[in-house]
C-alpha cells in the first residue's frame, strides 16, 4: 500500500533525478529478415529506419535496434507485446524471437544531465538533433539502449540493460542520484494510472 | 595586520577575510584568495623550501604551477604546490624534503658536497663491493622522494564526468578569451578553461606600470559573461590530449573528460629563467612571478630590484615594480641595443638606469636570501667580461629573458613544431584537423596581434565545424620584436648556475653529460634527468636544448625537443580512479543463494556461490560435503552464468558446423553434443553443449567467462558468411539450473509431467517441457559425472523452478553446491575447463580433445591450422596425476620438473573426498604421460613432490553413473565407494 510519505519521497526524488524501475512492463524482441513484415502483419507501427523509435497506443513503444531487429514494450495497460509474443514466440520463417529480461528504467528530473555526465560518454545533445533517436551505448560499463521520451508527463530518458546487471546498475545510479538529492521513485509516482493496476 | 599594496582592479584577494594558518610550526595570516606562497611571501617569508638534491634554500620562481621547490605537506596531502594552492583556514603546512625542519635542514650539508655528486654519479658508483649495494639502496631510497605518504589516508571518492561541447578553448588569456568570444558569438557551444583562479592571463598582471588600466580585460570579461553559450571553467587545467578530441580537465571537483569537435589551444608561454651563479637564491624570480605577486595578491615582492631583461616584457616588469613601491636599482639588458619601444622610453622617463649589453654574473646572498647582484658587461660572444663587474645591492632580481610555449597539448595532438630562429621558440608548423593555436603558444606576443590571432583561431574552428563558409586570409603575425634571448646562459668557474631547479642540475652537468656521449636530447634527458622532476621541464627544457645546441654547434631546431606526454600537471590517483565502475552480474537466483548462506566469488564479472556456509564447518569441509552430496544423493547448482545462445534458420546447422570443430548437421532433434571452438590458429577458444531443439533451431552454451566475446565473434562470422540464420544471445534472458546425482531423476520427476525415464530421456538428450508450471529447456548432461538434468528457464521464472527442485529434493537430502565443489567433481571426471586447463597456446590434440574435432568436414574455423598441427608431434599433453596424501598439495601453476628442467605445469588440482586422493591435471612432456609414471612437482618453497600419472576419468571411468536407470540408484549408492576404489586402482 502506498503511503503519503512514500509518494512524497518519490515525487521529491523526481524533482532532482528520479530512478523509476519499469522492468515489470511487458516487452519482447524480434529479429530476422521476416521480422518487419511479421510485425506489420500484426498491425504494429514501426519506425522507418534503424536506431529510431515510435510511441504506440497505451504508452508503449517500438524501437528499431537495427535493420531487422525490434524491441517492443507496452505501457501501463497496453497489450501489443502480449499479442505479438503469442503470435511469434515460437518464431516464424525469418523471424527469430528474442525474449527480453531487461532492467528497464526511467530517468526523470532536472538533474538527469548531471547524473548522465558522471555515467555515460554519449552526448545527450544528439537527442535534440535527431528526434526519435535510439542510442546503444555503455553506461557505467554496461551496454544500454537509451531513448529520450516523456515518462508520465515528465521529460526524461528510458534505459534498458541486461537484467543480470540490474542490481549493479540500479544501485550505482541510485548512489549518484542520491548525491544529487534525487533517488528512487515508484512506478505509481511516475505514472499514477499504474496505481489502479497495482491495487487491482 | 596584513601588509598589502593598495587595492587595484582584478586583484584576487579578499581583504575582508583573513585566513590563519601554520607553516613550519609558526602561525601566519593570509587573505582569502591568496595562494600559500603569496601568503607566506606577503608575510615576509623568503625561505619556502629546500631543493631536491643539494637542499639549497629556495623561494618563489614562477608562481605558475612549477615552483616545485616550494611544496608542502598538508596532513595526508603531500607535495602541495604553494604557488597555486589556495590558502585555507587552519592549514598546517611543513616544507617537504628537509631533515630537521626548513630553517635548520641538516641535509643542507649536501650543498657543500656537490663536487662529489656530479650528474649521473649514481650510475657509476656504489656497484662495488656488491655486498654494500643494499645499504646504498636503502640510503638513497630514504633520502630521495618528496613528501610523506600516509597509507592510512581514507579514500575520497571523486566522480569523473563527461562534457561535450562544440569548441573547447584552453587558456583564458587574451588570445583564448578573444577566440572563445568569437566562437560563441557565432552560436557555437564553447567551453573555456583556465588553470588560474581568474581569467585574463597576462592582461591581469603585465600592466607596464598602468596599475589601474584594465579596460581591455574588463571589456573581454564583460562580453564573455554576456554569452550564455560560453562556459568559463576556472581553476581547471587541461591535462592532456587524447585521440578524437578527448581532453581530461582537472579541477578541485575532479576529472572531467571533455570532448569537443574543435580545440583551440591558447595556453600561452612559460617564462624561462636565465642561468647564472646563484640564480636560485630566494629573491631571484621570473618577472612574471613578481608581477603576479604584485597584481593578483598585492604583495610587494621585494624592496629593491635588479631587472635582468632581454625583451620588452622586462621593461614592462620594471615599470610595474616601480609603480608598486619597488626601487628598481637597474635594468640589466642582455641586448646591446636596449629596448626601442615605448616601454624603453617609459623606463628612461622613470629614471631607471639601464645597463645595455650587460648580464648578471652571479647573485650574492646571505641568510638564505639574495643581497646583491654582480653584473658584467658582455663580450660580443656573450661571455661576461668580469673586469667590468659591478655589484648592485638588491633583495630581488627579476628575470625576463624569454618564453617557452606551453605546447604540450599541441605535441600530444600530433602537431608538427619547428624552431623559429627569429622568435627563438618552437611554433606550430602544421596542426591536426580541428586543432588550432592562438597567442603566445603560437608565437604571437603583442596584445593587438593576440586579439587578431584569437579571432582567427575561432574562425578556423568555426570553418572546421561547418559553421562558416567565408574565407579569410591568415593575418600577418609573429612579426613583433623578439621575445626570447638566444642564449641567456652564463658560465661561472664556481658553478651553482642552475638550469633545472627540480633536479639541481647545473650548467656544467650538461657539458659533462655531452662529454660522456649523451649528446642527443632524449639521451641527455635520461642521463641528466633534466625535465624529469615534478615540473616536467617547464622551466628547464628550452635552456637544455639551447645548451645542447651550442655544444653540438647546431641550431636548436636540429636538436629537437623531448616528448611531452600527458598528464601535463600531476593528477592525483584518486581523481584518475574516480568512482570506479566495476560491472557485476548476478543471476536471478542471487537472493536464493544469499538466503542459503552462499559465500560468493567472482567468475568473470559474475557473482557465483563458491560454497554455502554452515556453522562450525570450514570451507574445505563444506566443499567436500557438497561434492559428496552430489556423488551419493543429489545436488543443485546455479549455472545461469553460462553463455546461452540460439541460432535459428535454414542455415543454422551449417553455421554451427563452421564455427565449431565438431559435427552438428547430423544431430537428431532432441539430442545434445559437446562442442569445441578453436581460433583460426587452432588454439582452443571455448567449449559448450549444443542442443537441437527443432530442425532449424539450435540452443547452445559457452563458458561463463567467454560468453560476451564468443557472441561478438559469432556475430562477426554471421555477418561475414551471410548465412540464412539468426543468432540470438539469451545469456541474460534465461537461467540454467543443474540438478545432479543418483537421485536427480527422482527429484526432477517430482516437478515435471515429462517422461524422464532413462529410456524416454536418456543421457545427452534434450527436451522442451514444463517444470513447476513453467516452460523450460532441459538437457541431460553430465559435467559432474552423475545423472544430471540441466534446466534452462526464463530468468524471471528461475527462482520458482529452483524452489520447486529444492523442495522436491528435500526427502533425498538435496544440497545446493557451489563452484568449488563443481570443480572437484569435474576434476574427478577428468573434464577440463577452458581457460584453466588450456591457455593461449593449447590446441585440441595437446588437451586430449582430438575426439571432438572432425577434420573431414568441408570447413570450420581453425581447420587449416589444425591440419598442420595434427601432423606435428605434441610438445606436451594434458595428463592426470594422483597423490596418495592430501598435504602437502601442489598448486595450480606449479612446475613439473624432470632431470632438473621444466617438463610441464599443473593446471588443476584438488583433494577428492570420494577417491581419498589428491587428483590433478598437468601438462607434461609426452614421454612422461605414461600411466603410473612418477613425476615430480616443484611446490612452494622449492619442495619436490612426487605424483603418479593416472588415466582420466579418475572416477567412474566407464561413465555408468551418468546413465543410471531408476532401479539402479540404490545399488549404485551402496557401491559408490567401491566404484571410486576401482577407479583409483586403475
Amino acid at each position: 500500500m502506498l503511503t503519503a510519505a512514500a509518494v512524497a519521497h518519490g515525487l521529491r526524488a523526481m524533482e532532482s533525478v528520479g530512478l523509476v524501475d519499469l522492468s515489470s512492463l511487458a516487452r519482447f524482441g524480434l529479429k530476422g529478415p521476416g521480422a518487419e513484415s511479421a510485425l506489420k502483419l500484426l498491425g504494429v507501427a514501426l519506425p522507418a529506419e534503424p536506431n529510431r523509435w515510435v510511441a504506440v497506443d497505451g504508452g508503449g513503444l517500438v524501437a528499431r535496434l537495427g535493420r531487422s531487429e525490434f524491441l517492443l514494450e507496452d505501457g501501463i495497460g497496453g497489450g501489443s507485446v502480449h499479442r505479438v509474443r503469442e503470435s511469434l514466440a515460437d518464431g516464424a520463417p525469418g523471424v527469430y524471437p528474442m525474449p527480453r529480461q531487461d532492467l528497464a528504467l526511467a530517468l526523470v528530473g532536472s538533474q538527469v544531465q548531471a547524473l548522465w555526465d558522471q555515467t555515460c560518454s554519449f552526448d545527450l545533445r544528439e537527442f535534440a538533433l535527431t528526434p526519435g533517436l535510439v542510442v546503444m551505448t555503455t553506461m557505467i560499463g554496461v551496454s544500454v539502449t537509451v531513448v529520450q521520451a516523456e515518462c508520465g508527463g515528465r521529460a526524461g530518458f528510458r534505459i534498458w540493460c541486461d537484467g543480470t546487471f540490474g542490481s549493479y546498475f540500479f544501485e550505482t545510479l541510485l548512489e549518484i542520484a542520491r548525491e544529487l538529492q534525487g533517488g528512487a521513485a515508484g512506478i505509481c509516482d511516475l505514472i499514477p494510472e499504474a496505481q489502479s493496476l497495482v491495487a487491482g | 595586520m596584513i601588509a598589502r599594496l593598495p587595492a587595484v582592479p582584478h586583484e584576487w584577494i579578499d581583504r575582508t577575510k583573513p585566513i590563519p594558518f601554520t607553516f613550519e610550526g609558526r602561525r601566519f595570516e593570509g587573505l582569502a584568495g591568496d595562494c600559500v606562497t603569496s601568503a607566506l611571501w606577503g608575510a615576509g617569508e623568503r625561505l619556502l623550501g629546500r631543493s631536491f638534491k643539494y637542499h639549497r634554500p629556495r623561494g618563489v620562481l614562477s608562481l605558475a604551477n612549477h615552483d616545485v621547490n616550494a611544496m608542502f605537506q598538508w596532513g595526508p596531502r603531500l607535495n602541495v604546490r604553494g604557488d597555486v594552492t589556495p590558502l585555507e583556514e587552519d592549514m598546517i603546512l611543513t616544507a617537504v624534503n628537509t631533515v630537521g625542519g626548513l630553517d635548520a635542514d641538516r641535509a643542507a650539508l649536501l650543498d657543500h658536497m656537490g663536487a662529489f655528486l656530479p650528474v649521473g654519479f649514481y650510475y657509476k658508483a656504489f656497484h662495488k663491493p656488491k655486498s654494500l649495494f643494499p645499504r646504498w639502496e636503502r640510503l638513497f631510497r630514504s633520502t630521495t622522494g618528496l613528501g610523506r605518504v600516509d597509507f592510512g589516508t581514507p579514500r575520497r571518492p571523486m566522480s569523473k564526468r563527461y562534457l561535450h561541447t562544440d569548441v573547447l578553448v584552453v587558456g583564458a588569456g587574451c588570445a583564448g578569451l578573444c577566440a572563445a568570444i568569437a566562437a560563441a558569438e557565432s552560436g557555437a557551444q564553447v567551453v573555456l578553461v583556465d588553470e588560474n583562479a581568474a581569467p585574463g592571463g597576462s592582461l591581469g598582471y603585465q600592466r607596464g606600470g598602468q596599475v589601474t588600466d584594465t579596460a581591455l580585460l574588463d571589456d573581454l570579461l564583460s562580453r564573455a559573461a554576456s554569452l550564455p553559450n560560453l562556459d568559463l571553467c576556472l581553476g581547471t587545467f587541461a591535462a592532456g590530449y587524447y585521440a578524437d578530441f578527448w581532453v581530461p580537465l582537472v579541477s578541485a571537483m575532479g576529472l572531467t573528460k571533455a570532448r569537443s569537435r574543435a580545440l583551440i589551444v591558447a595556453t600561452g608561454a612559460q617564462e624561462q629563467p636565465a642561468v647564472f651563479r646563484n640564480n636560485d637564491l630566494p629573491g631571484v624570480m621570473l618577472a612574471s612571478a613578481a608581477q603576479r605577486l604584485v597584481y593578483r595578491y598585492r604583495v610587494q615582492p621585494m624592496d629593491r630590484a635588479v631587472v635582468l631583461a632581454a625583451n620588452r616584457d622586462g621593461y614592462l616588469a620594471a615599470l610595474d615594480l616601480a609603480a608598486n613601491g619597488v626601487e628598481v636599482a637597474a635594468i640589466v639588458d642582455l641586448r646591446a641595443e636596449g629596448e626601442a619601444s615605448e616601454a624603453g622610453a617609459a623606463v628612461s622617463e622613470a629614471g631607471i638606469e639601464v645597463l645595455k649589453g650587460y648580464c648578471v654574473y652571479e647573485g650574492l646572498g646571505g641568510g638564505d636570501r639574495l643581497q646583491s647582484a654582480v653584473v658584467c658587461a658582455m663580450e660580443a660572444n656573450g661571455v661576461a667580461r668580469t673586469s667590468s663587474s659591478r655589484t648592485l645591492r638588491c633583495d630581488g632580481l627579476v628575470m625576463s629573458v624569454g618564453w617557452a610555449p606551453a605546447a604540450a597539448l599541441l605535441y600530444q595532438a600530433g602537431a608538427a613544431m619547428r624552431f623559429d630562429e627569429a622568435l627563438q621558440q618552437f611554433v606550430p608548423e602544421r596542426l591536426p584537423d580541428g586543432v588550432f593555436a592562438a597567442g603566445r603558444v603560437n608565437g604571437v606576443y603583442p596584445v593587438a596581434q593576440k586579439i587578431a590571432d584569437g579571432r582567427f583561431a575561432a574562425w578556423e574552428a568555426l570553418a572546421h565545424l561547418g559553421r562558416t563558409s567565408q574565407t579569410r586570409a591568415r593575418p600577418v603575425l609573429r612579426d613583433g620584436p623578439r621575445p626570447s634571448h638566444a642564449y641567456p646562459i652564463f658560465e661561472h668557474p664556481k658553478g651553482k648556475n642552475f638550469v633545472d631547479f627540480d633536479e639541481d642540475l647545473q650548467l656544467k652537468d650538461f657539458f659533462n653529460a655531452a662529454q660522456e656521449g649523451f649528446d642527443n636530447i632524449e639521451l641527455l634527458k635520461r642521463y641528466s634527468t633534466v625535465g624529469m622532476g615534478p615540473s616536467q621541464g617547464k622551466h628547464s627544457n628550452l635552456n637544455a636544448i639551447r645548451i645542447l645546441a651550442r655544444i653540438r654547434g647546431e641550431p636548436c631546431g636540429a636538436v629537437g625537443s623531448t616528448t611531452a606526454r600527458p598528464l601535463y600537471h600531476p593528477v592525483s590517483l584518486g581523481m584518475l580512479a574516480g568512482r570506479g565502475f566495476s560491472p557485476v552480474r548476478r543471476t536471478p537466483l542471487h537472493s536464493r543463494h544469499e538466503a542459503l548462506g552462499a559465500v560468493f566469488m567472482m567468475a568473470g564479472n559474475w557473482l557465483r556461490p563458491e560454497y554455502y556456509r554452515q556453522p562450525r564447518k570450514s570451507r574445505a569441509e563444506l566443499i567436500q560435503e557438497e561434492a559428496l552430496a552430489v556423488r551419493t544423493a543429489v545436488g543443485l547448482i546455479d549455472v545461469g552464468t553460462l553463455g546461452k545462445l540460439e541460432v535459428r534458420g535454414p542455415d543454422a546447422a551449417k553455421f554451427l558446423e563452421q564455427v565449431y570443430a565438431g559435427c552438428f548437421a547430423d544431430m537428431q532433434v532432441g539430442a545434445t553434443r559437446y562442442a569445441l571452438m578453436v581460433e583460426e590458429s587452432g588454439v582452443v577458444l571455448d567449449d559448450g553443449v549444443v542442443a537441437r531443439l527443432a530442425p532449424e533451431v539450435f540452443y547452445f552454451t559457452t563458458t561463463t567467462g567467454n560468453a560476451p566475446s564468443i557472441y561478438r565473434e559469432l556475430s562477426r562470422w554471421h555477418v561475414l558468411w551471410g548465412l540464412d540464420c539468426g543468432l540470438v544471445n539469451l545469456t541474460g534472458a534465461l537461467n540454467g539450473i543443474n540438478v545432479a546425482g543418483p537421485c536427480a531423476r527422482a527429484v526432477f520427476r517430482a516437478v515435471t509431467g515429462m517422461d524422464v525415464s532413462a529410456a524416454a530421456f536418456p543421457f545427452l538428450a534434450a527436451r522442451v517441457g514444463i517444470v513447476a508450471g513453467v516452460e523450460v529447456r532441459v538437457m541431460r548432461v553430465g559435467f559432474v559425472g552423475e545423472v544430471g538434468f540441466e534446466v534452462h528457464v526464463a530468468a524471471d521464472h528461475a527462482p520458482a523452478v529452483w524452489d520447486a527442485l529444492l523442495q522436491a529434493g528435500h526427502t533425498y537430502g538435496i544440497r545446493p553446491f557451489g563452484v568449488e565443489a563443481q570443480r572437484v567433481l569435474r576434476l574427478e571426471k577428468g573434464h577440463l575447463i577452458v581457460g584453466q586447463d588450456t591457455d593461449g597456446l593449447t590446441q585440441p590434440f595437446d588437451a586430449g580433445l582430438g575426439w571432438a574435432v572432425r577434420m573431414q568436414k568441408p570447413f570450420f574455423v581453425g581447420q587449416r591450422s589444425l591440419a598442420i598441427l595434427k601432423e606435428r608431434p605434441p610438445k606436451h599433453v594434458l595428463a592426470g596425476f594422483m597423490r596418495e596424501t592430501r598435504e602437502p598439495m601442489p598448486k595450480e601453476g606449479h612446475l613439473v620438473i624432470e632431470g632438473g628442467a621444466i617438463a610441464g605445469r599443473v593446471t588443476s588440482v584438488a583433494w577428492s573426498g570420494t577417491l581419498g586422493r589428491t587428483v590433478g591435471l598437468a601438462y607434461v612432456a609426452p614421454d612422461l604421460a605414461q600411466p603410473s609414471r612418477e613425476i615430480r612437482i616443484r611446490a612452494d618453497g622449492g619442495v619436490l613432490l612426487t605424483a603418479r600419472v593416472a588415466r582420466t576419468p579418475f572416477y567412474d571411468p566407464d561413465g555408468s553413473r551418468q546413465t543410471l536407470g531408476d532401479g539402479e540408484v540404490e545399488r549404485h549408492q551402496v557401491e559408490s565407494g567401491r566404484a571410486a576404489t576401482v577407479a583409483v586402482e586403475r
